[in-house]
């Protein structure tokens, strides 16, 4: 005899996406921040985008504080990114 | 051989061999399931006044929006009576209001339990217990409306240990949360009025709550001494509070509501003198780690406070008449995530 199953679960919905461009060199790249407020998240990002200015030539170009760490990055600072970053950092750093 | 005059028709064997299919399904929190069936989700469906197919709100961030009938299920698995069911659709509605911000106490390592207050008539109907062992097992209303929450989390949201829970240990609570106000002998007005809601309206009130300290006090006669526990329950050295002003529930046992109901302090006397008392010295939090930096002199007696608003303490009256414990539930958040208050449409 078959017998109904109620499934409980919801099904993940998929998207496809395809990565942006590899640059050939890092050289000159412009960098975003992106600062989930968490303790040291601020401090940890900032270390390393010194780290690339020294050691790869790039630039730190914005720095983008979230409204927390478990909100979304606003459509305006993708906007932003999409128009003056290269590469967006992000990070947890509790 | 026990009683079988009023035992169900069917084989036991049948039921847990249910029972052990959807636990390997993976859809239990751990506990048996009970197996719904088209009779139990539809009953689900027609009191909560509901098409299965409704969108009962979205969560954003999980790209989620939640169908009343995942959460009917659920409900069945969870093992409530059809007339929880408005109380589960509330507690769904409410986990789905942005203020609330599902995603963050979810998530989060700090493993909060979502704590369900219910007030109004539909508590006493239901039979929600707000005394004895108002935390605790034996009421079948608490246990299942508060489960079924969890298991839409589970299932639903995909809020799964490891996965999109990232709880460093979690909670007991985090099984099922769930309690209603006692709004008898209260000294104010009970929650639900105190947030805009008419005394005959039903409502379920969420709150994401980090841990639960007990605050046992058997001497004291007046509201200081009392309170004062609870402002130091509320800024312990290991509370999150130190850096987010969090929001904290206060929850008051029949004794200690004795207290403040003989006293005369308004709701907002309390809520201030918490804010006022909840401190410690910088110097505390330093040696604790808690802050960074060396102890300067200043530091001494210098008072940090770790709540700001009064509006963030949160009163609530449950437990037993007797005894003389009450407890604080300091909170997981406030910028990122506020307690929220959702009409039952019963």
């Amino acid at each position: 005899m078959r017998r109904t199953v109620f499934d409980p679960t919801l099904p993940l919905e998929t998207q496809e996406f395809a990565y942006a461009p590899r640059p050939g060199s890092f050289r000159g790249l412009r960098v975003g921040l992106v600062e989930n407020t968490k303790f040291h998240s601020k401090e940890l990002l900032c270390k390393v985008a010194e780290r690339l200015e020294q050691q790869r030539d790039m630039r730190l170009v914005s720095v983008n504080r979230k409204q927390s760490s478990g909100h979304a990055v606003s459509q305006e600072t993708i906007a932003l990114f999409q128009q003056q970053v290269d590469i967006a950092l992000a990070g947890v750093g509790d | 051989m026990n009683a079988e005059s009023t035992a169900p028709p069917t084989d036991p064997a049948e039921a847990a061999a249910w029972v052990e299919f959807y636990y390997q399904q993976g859809w239990s929190d751990g506990l048996p399931l009970v197996p719904p069936t088209e009779e139990s989700v539809r009953a689900m469906l027609e009191v909560g006044q509901v098409k299965a197919e409704e969108g009962l709100g979205t969560i954003a961030e999980r790209n989620v929006t939640i169908p009343a009938e995942k959460v009917a299920i659920n409900a069945v698995m969870a093992g409530c009576l059809p007339e929880y069911f408005p109380v589960v659709l509330a507690a769904v509605r409410g986990l789905s209001r942005p203020e609330f911000h599902y995603h963050n106490p979810a998530t989060s390592t700090g493993g909060s339990a979502i704590t369900l207050i219910v007030n109004g008539p539909i508590g006493p109907a239901l039979g929600v217990n707000a005394t004895h062992n108002a935390f605790g097992p034996g009421f079948r209303p608490n246990a299942t409306i508060g489960r079924a929450l969890r298991l839409a989390m589970l299932n639903v949201l995909n809020t799964r240990p490891g996965l999109l829970d990232k709880a460093t240990l979690g909670s007991p609570g985090k099984y099922a949360f769930c309690f209603a106000e006692n709004e008898d002998n209260h000294p104010w007005q009970p929650l639900h009025v105190e947030r805009g809601f008419r005394p005959e309206d039903s409502t379920v009130t969420l709150y994401a709550s980090n841990t639960l300290v007990g605050v046992y006090n058997q001497l004291a006669g007046t509201p200081e001494p009392l309170l004062l526990e609870f402002a130091d329950a509320v800024c312990n050295l290991a509370s999150p509070n130190v850096y987010g002003f969090n929001q904290s529930l206060l929850v008051l046992a029949g004794e200690h509501a004795d207290i403040i109901r003989r006293s005369g302090w308004s709701r907002r006397q309390v809520q201030e003198w918490v804010i006022q008392q909840a401190r410690r010295r910088v110097a505390d939090f330093k040696r604790a780690g808690r802050l960074p930096g060396e102890i300067r002199p200043e530091d001494e007696t210098t008072w940090r406070y770790v709540m700001r608003n009064p509006d963030d303490v949160l009163i609530v009256c449950a437990g037993a008449q007797g005894g003389s414990w009450s407890a604080c539930l300091p909170g997981w958040g406030n910028k990122w995530t506020r307690s929220v208050t959702e009409l039952v449409r019963a």
